[in-house]
């Protein structure tokens, strides 16, 4: 009975102590979080050479070569950043963008032409 | 199937974080008589895919076989790969993966507890668990770029360096204190052990029986611990948790205190870290990489048992055959003779103790 | 006690040793009843399935000994008619072990007490794993 008593009490103070702690909710989308350096959002293009090697190690198909553009496909990417480590001319790489949510499903094939120059969704 | 008057779906969607797991319970009144469990909602095929697919396309996809433990299924991967090309590793990167290995063990047996309470209609320690887990994560975040699926571990070492361990540090010192706060309101609960205690008896003979392995295995009374004898955790001291409850209790109260014990191991790898600061890179180069015609084989201690990953290769790019084994697909073998008898209020709590999850279940 | 591997092939007929696993030629469920009652092996980790194709379906089968802390691979290849005698009465953990070969490969297991498919729905034609499996839908 006295055991029943005082664990009622330490589990009431450990609940109530709560209401004095600062909550660690992040208000999104006021609020957006700080990403660190190496997060792996969207994959962009820039100083393509067509050496093949991200077609080879991308796990699920994505990349084609088309022309002289290379078309990423976003609707199969796991964003798991095989291509951008193993690029010998760091011409890929993964940006900060993860709101990708569109009405338009062409929206998600980008196309980067293999010269400097960046063009999307044809 | 005899005696029974009523065939019940405990049906592929509930509100818990098992999975889809099906049991077709037949009833007599509210005792269960029989119970057959029914998987295989979430088969992607794994196997088969690792024989089409590059040693390089498949290492992101080994994550994803349990995405709670998603370090454990990378080790077991990159080590088969360096027995079988016999590299050895530095020892900054093994007390890397030690580390890494440590944390995620303690993330998972967070949202188990969170997890298993729910099932018992508790929703506050499911918060207070996932506020924990939090810390942990952002911090995978910050060394790999993802949260969950890290792709972080590659053959023969890591992807790159990890620069501070500052949060790794501020963790260690607040997971005590939380832990504390925990068993103060969940370990003496009289409702919890009303619905915990007794329940679930399992013999460690039938435990073997079954190939059961891990916690479920050392809370009956039998001491089996991978992590003793393994190569990568040479030189490291904790205790193995063995109790003799035998009953979901003890389930929990093992788990609470394995918690323990990896912060013991996570403070141990940190002064490892700090001692050796040589890093290599790795050698291997991995497109277009075979590895010699062979068998090879590696297991590891996972959160949920022993897993195993099962390599056979003819010389290719690909493997000829690659099989795992995980601990869950036996466990749900094991309800079918653990809930007969039982009254069906209490087999969600018996099902939750074991600590399943469908994606190892279906590969 | 122990097992010596060169005692093991001396004790069944009907076995060869080949780098450290124990092939078997026949008699596959008294043999590792009897391995599991004289040697103390007392769990079976896995079940492995292996398609050879033309040399046909090759089963491994993972034992350990908890006692003295020894693993022990043991090996069968079956005929072209794809049968094998079920171990589920020495070993429970291979009642699921052996639903999945059967859905996978097509090996019809003697005596299993409830042989039907695990991951594959109920009405599905075909093995998947086997190499000349051809996906058509």
């Amino acid at each position: 009975m006295l055991k029943n008593i005082k664990y009622t009490f330490l589990s009431l103070f450990t609940v109530f102590k709560h209401l004095f702690i600062k909550s660690v909710t992040l208000e999104y989308p006021e609020k957006k979080s700080n990403l660190p350096e190496n997060f792996r959002g969207k994959a962009v293009v820039d100083g393509c050479v067509k050496c093949y090697t991200c077609l080879k190690v991308c796990p699920a198909n994505a990349i084609i070569f088309k022309d002289e553009q290379i078309e990423i496909d976003m609707k199969k990417c796991i964003f798991c950043g095989n291509c951008a480590y193993y690029c010998p001319k760091k011409a890929i790489r993964m940006s900060h963008e993860y709101e990708l949510a569109t009405d338009n499903k062409h929206d998600l094939k980008l196309l980067y032409d293999v010269s400097n120059e960046v063009k999307e969704n044809v | 199937m005899n005696n029974s008057r009523l065939k019940l779906n405990l049906g592929p969607q509930h509100p818990s974080t098992h999975g889809v797991l099906r049991l077709v319970l037949d009833l007599n009144g509210e005792k269960i008589t029989a119970c057959e469990p029914d998987v295989g909602y979430l088969h992607r095929g794994m196997e088969k895919m690792a024989e089409k697919l590059s040693y390089i396309q498949y290492l992101p996809l080994v994550d994803r076989i349990d995405y709670l433990a998603g370090f454990f299924y990378s080790e077991l991967f990159c080590r088969s790969i360096e027995n079988a090309l016999e590299i050895e590793l530095s020892n900054r990167i093994k007390a890397i993966r030690v580390m890494l290995l440590e944390l995620n063990r303690i993330a998972s047996h967070l949202l188990w507890i969170g997890a298993f309470l729910m099932d018992l209609g508790a929703v506050s320690p499911f918060f207070y668990a996932f506020r924990e887990r939090e810390l942990i994560l952002q911090y995978f975040e910050k060394i790999s770029g993802q949260r969950m699926m890290n792709n972080y571990f590659v053959f023969g070492g890591l992807r790159h360096d990890i620069f501070d361990l500052d949060d790794v540090e501020e963790i260690l010192r607040i997971l005590p204190e939380k832990i504390i706060d925990y068993e103060n309101i969940i370990t003496e609960n009289p409702i919890f052990i009303q619905r915990t205690a007794q329940k679930g008896i399992l013999e460690a003979s039938d435990a073997i029986n079954y190939g059961i392995t891990g916690v479920n295995l050392r809370t009956s009374g039998f001491n089996f611990d991978l992590r003793k004898t393994d190569k990568l955790y040479d030189g490291y001291e904790f205790d193995t948790v063995v109790l003799e409850n035998k009953d979901s209790w003890g389930r929990y109260k093992a788990r609470v205190l394995e918690i323990k014990e990896s912060i013991k191991i996570v403070a141990q790898a940190v002064a490892n870290i700090k001692t050796n600061t040589i890093y290599e890179a790795t050698k291997i180069k991995p497109v277009n990489l075979t590895i010699p015609e062979g068998e090879y084989c590696s297991e590891i201690e996972a959160p949920r048992g022993l897993a195993s990953c099962f390599i056979i290769s003819d010389g290719n790019k690909a493997p000829y055959r690659l099989k795992w084994r995980t601990g869950s697909y036996y466990a749900v073998n094991l309800l079918r003779k653990l809930l007969v008898g039982t009254y069906i209020n209490d087999a969600i709590a018996i099902a939750g103790s074991l600590d399943i999850i469908l994606p190892e279940v279906d590969k | 006690m122990k097992a010596n591997l060169y005692d093991i092939q001396n004790i069944i007929s009907n076995c060869v040793l080949q780098d450290d696993k124990i092939v078997l030629k026949s008699d596959l469920h008294n043999t590792i009843g009897l391995i599991k009652k004289n040697y103390g092996f007392d769990m079976l980790k896995e079940i492995i399935a292996i398609d050879h194709q033309k040399d046909g379906i090759e089963l491994m089968y993972r034992l350990y000994s908890t006692e003295n802390e020894e693993d022990l691979v043991i090996s069968y290849t079956l005929s072209t008619s794809n049968e094998a005698e079920s171990v589920t009465d020495i070993f429970s953990s291979a009642i699921a072990d052996e639903r999945e070969i059967y859905d996978l490969f097509g090996v019809n297991f003697l005596n299993h007490e409830d042989l039907k498919r695990l991951y594959m729905s109920e009405n599905w034609q075909g093995n998947p794993l086997r190499k000349d499996y051809e996906q058509n839908n």
